[in-house]
């Protein structure tokens, strides 16, 4: 494993093994669909290495089995941001981002590129060649911690200021900095929101600057795969922001076809329940709305602007309340259900609750003593099924306008009826 | 903006940590290594170590002490300005200040600071645009009773409960019961927990009873009518850096949940994801053609977990342990005499 290295260039590459370690856990070597056994290697020493603790193994008929598992309640941070500080980087890049910016802390007037490649080599013995020295001062103006201005024929770049901005530097306080109190509150937003909000290792990298981790949130319904989508959701929310069209590919996760996807991207649906991100775009060619889940989506393109877009996001507006989940149906007919349900009211008030506040939008009425009757009109019923069996043990009666539908949860009730009391109890 | 760039790489993080502590001290080999395992991956002393002490990086020089062995030679920062690695003082990349402006833009952020200390934020990152808006996302499963977020009292509660997790105090807590009257008693707090599916915060805390903190107990934050930090200090076990406590199921199960998922509808899948919160294992069974999945869970999580595995239908089959066999057996059963009759 001569050609083997902790970081990687490309994030892309890592991004599916991490998942299948992670969703996956009972694969071996021989399952994962990779080019090589060395690549296989590789990535399980990569992946071994980021997360060390977090990472089981065990053996099976197949060989050895390596795998993530985690109880999202027992960590302080997600363990997975750590592919997301993996980037590989030259000798130059690490030498000239300590020596440039320790140099321009107490300057500042700044300096253009050639005075500062000679500062470094005589402040610190290493010479660089004046355009690795530019190109690396012109990255971090577009990375936001140095700014630069014109003067005369060339650009002096100097140190913007950090929140606080305790330290001796005497660089001019533009914006107004912060106070320790403001920025210590903001810190301890940051340790809640590094995991409640979206794009949280960016958050992460903030506490890793300040020394400072998580203690004081746990979280629980918390799903971390998702963090690995985030380039491509920063991508889709991009286009939506400039109201472009956009091109994907899109990797079916039940047969594994691929296929080139072209749409006016409109809003991500999230399951607070799975953790799972969707795309909903609307499908010019189809007249209809559709959505991708993120983690089957890869090169995200671009596109032209699209005249209409607030139009098509009004008509989601209007439409999005009929899903129930992220399938708009077959046809945008909506089809009802309704479902009475057995609830002792005295001793059983949270199962009357579950039904105002999981039942998304339905109508729940009292039609006798310990009868509830639920009631609702969606795009797509099969989206409930799921919801409905989480009643099973008190449905008097369902029906619905999807007889299919209701057809396959009363045969899943027999099946299960079978798999469980046969006999028993 | 890019995402994945180097200047958030570990190894910087690494660095920067070596730098700070070699600029009070100076570190020998081995402290570097301890510092590239605790900030770094497993492996990146390794890299790190050799290159900053063989003049790869010239970052740190040795310091002259004569009669040392080699492995106790200690090495200083070539840098001349360490404070400027503090936290604090480093300037905020772009990708971060667009970050902090859309959390700022979120309600809960009015848990965390004052109305004051939210316009000074706001002034500080007026050029950043926000990485993202809230109302691009529809959470479309999220329960619809969340805890009331701009509520005042609600906000001077949560408020009282950060104060004594940082002060370490307990608190004197006003709370809810079921029927709608309030108790009053003190609690020594030991974190918050949030779930997004139920947009609501709890304070995990350990109830005072019998002379002792010692009653694990969760409670819901909106339920807190009133809460005023008390005199007492948090008991040893809650104090210092991580409480014992932290991070830690109320009760964990002492036997998984055992299910075996037929594949069927896309149930491994669906299967993995929706569990993927627990702790787990899962193996292949080559004779059937079927997943065995082992859930480690909270017993407080119980009943949530049992409904969770309804949702599936027959497509995942609950082995054991007995107890909770007998709990869906139970609800299965009965689901059966609603629609056909005692059997």
């Amino acid at each position: 494993m001569s050609d083997y290295q902790e970081l990687i260039k490309n994030f892309d590459r890592i991004r599916d093994y991490m998942r299948q370690f992670f969703i996956y856990g009972w694969k071996s070597r021989s399952e994962y669909d990779s080019k090589s056994a060395r690549t296989y290697d590789n990535e399980r020493r990569r992946i071994e290495s980021w997360l060390s603790g977090y990472i089981q193994s065990g053996y099976s008929q197949k060989g050895k089995q390596v795998y993530v598992s985690v109880d999202s309640k027992t960590i302080p941070q997600n363990p997975l941001y750590a592919a997301w500080k993996s980037k590989s980087f030259t000798d130059n890049d690490i030498l000239l981002h300590f020596f440039l910016l320790d140099l321009l802390w107490d300057r500042p007037e700044g300096g253009a590129a050639g005075e500062l490649c000679d500062a470094v080599s005589k402040e610190y013995g290493v010479v660089f060649d004046s355009q690795t020295v530019r190109l690396k001062l012109k990255e971090y103006e577009e990375l936001g911690i140095l700014a630069a201005k014109k003067e005369g024929k060339s650009l002096r770049y100097r140190l913007l200021p950090g929140p606080i901005q305790n330290g001796a530097a005497d660089v001019p306080a533009e914006p107004e900095p912060l106070t320790e109190e403001t920025w210590q509150q903001l810190l301890t937003a940051v340790t809640f929101f590094q995991e409640a909000s979206p794009f949280g290792f960016v958050g992460s990298t903030i506490l890793d600057r300040e020394n400072k981790e998580n203690i004081w949130f746990q979280f629980k319904h918390h799903f971390i795969v998702h963090t690995l989508e985030d380039g491509v959701l920063a991508d889709v929310l991009s286009a939506m922001k400039a109201h472009r069209r956009i091109s994907f590919e899109n990797k079916s996760s039940r047969s594994g076809n691929l296929s080139i996807i072209r749409g006016i991207p409109l809003k991500i649906f999230v399951s607070t329940q799975t953790g799972r991100r969707y795309l909903c775009l609307y499908l010019e060619e189809r007249r209809r709305f559709a959505s991708f889940r993120l983690d089957s989506m890869s090169q995200v393109n671009e596109l032209e602007v699209c005249g209409d877009y607030e139009r098509k996001q009004q008509l989601l507006a209007k439409n999005q309340e009929k899903c129930w989940g992220v399938s708009f149906g077959g046809v945008y007919h909506l089809e009802e259900i309704c479902m009475k349900i057995y609830i002792d009211e005295e001793k059983e008030s949270h199962i009357l609750n579950r039904l105002y506040r999981e039942g998304r939008g339905g109508e729940v009425l009292k039609i006798r003593e310990h009868e509830y009757l639920y009631s609702g009109a969606f795009f797509d019923t099969n989206e409930m099924l799921a919801w409905v069996k989480t009643f099973t043990g008190r449905i008097l009666d369902i029906q619905g306008t999807n007889a299919s539908a209701i057809a396959k949860v009363t045969r899943d009730w027999e099946k299960m009826y079978r798999m469980y009391c046969n006999g028993k109890d | 903006m890019e995402l994945f760039d180097k200047i958030y790489n570990c190894y910087y993080q690494v660095v920067r940590q070596i730098l700070s502590e070699a600029a009070g001290q100076p570190v020998t080999r081995s402290r570097m290594t301890e510092l590239s395992m605790k900030y770094g991956y497993l492996e990146s002393g390794l890299t790190i170590v050799p290159k900053l002490t063989d003049g790869t990086w010239p970052l740190l020089e040795p310091v002259p002490e004569k009669g040392e062995r080699s492995n106790a030679v200690r090495y200083r920062p070539v840098l001349r300005h360490p404070e400027l690695w503090e936290p604090g003082n480093l300037p905020l990349t772009r990708l971060q200040k667009s970050w902090l402006k859309a959390i700022l833009r979120d309600c809960r952020i009015r848990l965390f600071l004052t109305d004051e200390q939210r316009s000074q934020a706001e002034a500080f990152l007026a050029d950043a645009e926000p990485l993202f808006h809230l109302e691009d996302f529809r959470f479309f499963d999220r329960y619809l009773d969340g805890d009331p977020y701009p509520d005042a009292s609600y906000r001077e509660n949560f408020q009282t409960i950060l104060r004594a997790l940082k002060e370490e105090k307990a608190l004197i807590i006003a709370y809810e019961n079921r029927r709608g009257k309030a108790n009053t008693f003190e609690a020594a707090p030991y974190q918050l927990q949030y779930s997004a599916k139920d947009d609501k915060f709890r304070l995990c805390c350990l109830k005072y009873s019998g002379r002792s903190f010692h009653q694990n107990t969760v409670l819901n934050v909106s339920r807190i009518r009133a809460c005023h930090l008390s005199r007492r200090n948090l008991p040893d076990v809650l104090s210092g850096h991580l409480p014992a406590r932290a991070f830690r199921p109320v009760s964990r199960c002492t036997e998984p949940v055992l299910i075996e998922i037929s594949g069927e509808r896309n149930s491994l899948e669906r299967c993995m994801l929706h569990f993927a919160n627990y702790e787990k294992h899962t193996r292949y069974q080559e004779e059937t053609g079927t997943w065995l999945c082992s859930i480690y869970y909270d017993l407080a999580d119980e009943t949530e977990l049992l409904i969770d595995i309804l949702s599936f239908g027959p497509v995942i089959q609950v082995l054991g342990p007995e107890p909770f066999l007998h709990q869906i057996r139970q609800r299965v059963k009965k689901q059966h005499e609603l629609f056909y009759g005692t059997v």
